[in-house]
């Protein structure tokens, strides 16, 4: 009867080792898949920037390969350098954000021009900055894509059951998505 | 980082492209008598090739509706719109191959009949993440799509490449070398020279094969759920587990309890992450399990009363037999002559254009 008493205690020891590794190794799991989501947009975002900065670069070289040719465009010119200064004098992320995609439009209104005109497309330094233009513009979509992937996935580990309770325990906060501005959903198109 | 004086061995005269350019004649001539024994099978084989590859069809078709149909990498060049001619097609897949034995960058042709609604642009991207173009890392892989319904190509480079193949010289190449044989119809040859111009472009850039030139976020990235991961391996563990203590109950002997103990300590502590887990776990586990067998053998021998065989060696046999179906089982391997891409990304660099 002794030898049933031990084994009893052994399966009962046995069965809340059990359960209690399985409640730290979720928590753990889920803790740190959230700082590793979390850690996750942080870099896609700085990807996003870095592909900003790439068009930023590109514009000056644009607006001068093509600034003699159109001097009734000066105002698209404005707008591009005014939020060019916007967006290196902006202090947080979520600014910095709001001037990119002021540029968009911008940049929209640039790449309309530059097509209405055959002769500067024919140009052969036009068209390599066009096509750096345009390519820029789709990493920036790529990279943007890829961001609000991630935030989806942190999200939702922040909002479902029960690893909501372990988000809400360590204060993770759901992350806002990256939303373009009216207009500027899609990258301005370069047709040849 | 540029300008190094000592460029690479890369470039010396295009071998790669040789056969395609020079002697036009002879890649037609051999890949002819290839064709020729290859099609000198039975017409039984054929049908049964035939039914075959239909039924790979209808397999790879069920479990595309499931999620954005991407279809499977056949090589280096995947003529799947089937508008790249023949005797073109398999001297290009070598040159291609020779480019990258010698230079270690995967440049890669694909054909699709219709991108299914997507831009050129999105399913370039998709496609190349997918598959993994371009070494794991280094990313050093070169695409380029063609959608020929919606007349549009894209070339896209991958991140590792983005410094030697801008979205500028892109544009020329697509601009000089593609598109006028494009517009014409000719796909084989703007294909062929866009292929060789770009091979050349790498090949006169200071790139130097194998520098891990990777996108600087990516690197930082670390592994998402690495816990969540593994978990699985607690199902068969579990039920294993179950089994064994079945049979080592019956035995006399308890010290397999602990091994064994030891052992689902040591995974436990793998799942938890670091080598104190491990060794700590398997301590503590392996004790818990020496007391465990011990306590079942004892109350196995004090219940004992039929006075059946429950030798060692005897369940043993019965579970090697069935341990080992299971596991290899579990094994997958996949077969083929093309042994896939290696794993590279790309973030939509390089040109594109409507014909």
């Amino acid at each position: 009867m002794g030898k049933i008493l031990g084994l009893g205690c052994g399966c009962l020891a046995l069965a809340i080792l059990v359960v209690g590794l399985a409640l730290g190794l979720y928590l753990r799991s889920t803790y740190n898949g959230l700082v590793e989501q979390s850690l996750a947009i942080d870099t896609q975002w700085a990807q996003v920037e870095t592909q900003y900065q790439r068009r930023f670069d590109l514009i000056p070289n644009l607006v001068e390969a093509t600034k003699g040719i159109f001097e009734q465009e000066r105002a698209v010119f404005g707008q591009l350098a005014d939020a060019r200064a916007r967006y290196s004098g902006a202090a947080t992320p979520s600014q910095r954000a709001e001037a990119a995609t002021q540029v968009e439009s911008a940049l929209a209104r640039l790449l309309v021009v530059v097509e209405n005109y055959p002769t500067l497309r024919s140009q052969a330094n036009v068209t390599q900055l066009m096509d750096e233009l345009a390519g820029t513009e789709n990493r920036i979509a790529v990279e943007r894509q890829r961001y609000n992937e991630r935030v989806q996935a942190y999200n939702n580990t922040v909002k479902r059951f029960p690893s909501n309770l372990i988000a809400a325990w360590f204060n993770f906060e759901e992350r806002t998505y990256f939303q373009a501005a009216s207009g500027a959903e899609t990258a301005p198109k370069v047709q040849f | 980082m540029k300008a190094l004086p000592s460029k690479v061995c890369v470039h010396r005269n295009y071998s790669w492209f040789d056969k395609l350019t020079t002697s036009g004649q002879q890649p037609l001539t051999l890949s002819l008598s290839k064709g020729a024994q290859r099609r000198s099978h039975d017409p039984l084989a054929h049908a049964f090739a035939l039914a075959l590859l239909l039924l790979l069809a209808l397999v790879l078709a069920s479990a595309a509706l499931a999620q954005a149909p991407l279809p499977q990498p056949v090589g280096h060049v995947n003529d799947f719109a089937e508008v790249i001619s023949s005797d073109v097609e398999k001297p290009l897949e070598d040159a291609l191959r020779l480019f990258q034995e010698e230079t270690t960058v995967e440049l890669v042709v694909v054909t699709v009949p219709d991108l299914g609604g997507d831009t050129v642009e999105q399913y370039a991207v998709r496609l190349f993440n997918e598959w993994g173009i371009g070494k794991k890392d280094v990313d050093n892989g070169v695409l380029l799509l063609l959608g020929v319904q919606e007349r549009s190509i894209k070339i896209e480079v991958g991140y590792g490449m983005e410094p030697y193949l801008t979205d500028g010289q892109v544009g020329r190449i697509l601009d000089n070398d593609v598109l006028p044989d494009f517009r014409e119809g000719n796909y084989s040859l703007g294909i062929t020279k866009g292929m060789q111009a770009m091979a050349e472009t790498i090949a006169n850039s200071d790139y130097q094969p194998g520098e891990v030139r990777s996108r600087p976020a990516e690197r930082t990235l670390p592994p998402v759920n690495i816990g969540v991961d593994r978990l699985w391996v607690l199902g068969p563990l579990a039920m294993f587990t179950i089994y064994l203590i079945s049979f080592m109950a019956r035995t006399r002997s308890f010290w397999f309890g602990g091994v064994w103990g030891a052992i689902v300590g040591g995974v436990l502590g793998w799942l938890l992450g670091g080598v104190l887990a491990i060794v700590g776990l398997a301590v503590l586990a392996g004790i818990l399990g020496l007391m465990l067998d011990a306590a079942l053998s004892s109350a196995y021998v004090h219940q004992k009363s039929s006075g059946r065989p429950t030798g060692w060696r005897r369940s043993m046999d019965g579970f090697s037999g069935a341990g080992r179906g299971g596991w290899t089982g579990s094994k997958g391997i996949g077969g083929g002559s093309f042994k896939g891409f290696g794993g590279g990304r790309s973030g939509g660099g390089g040109a594109s254009r409507r014909f």
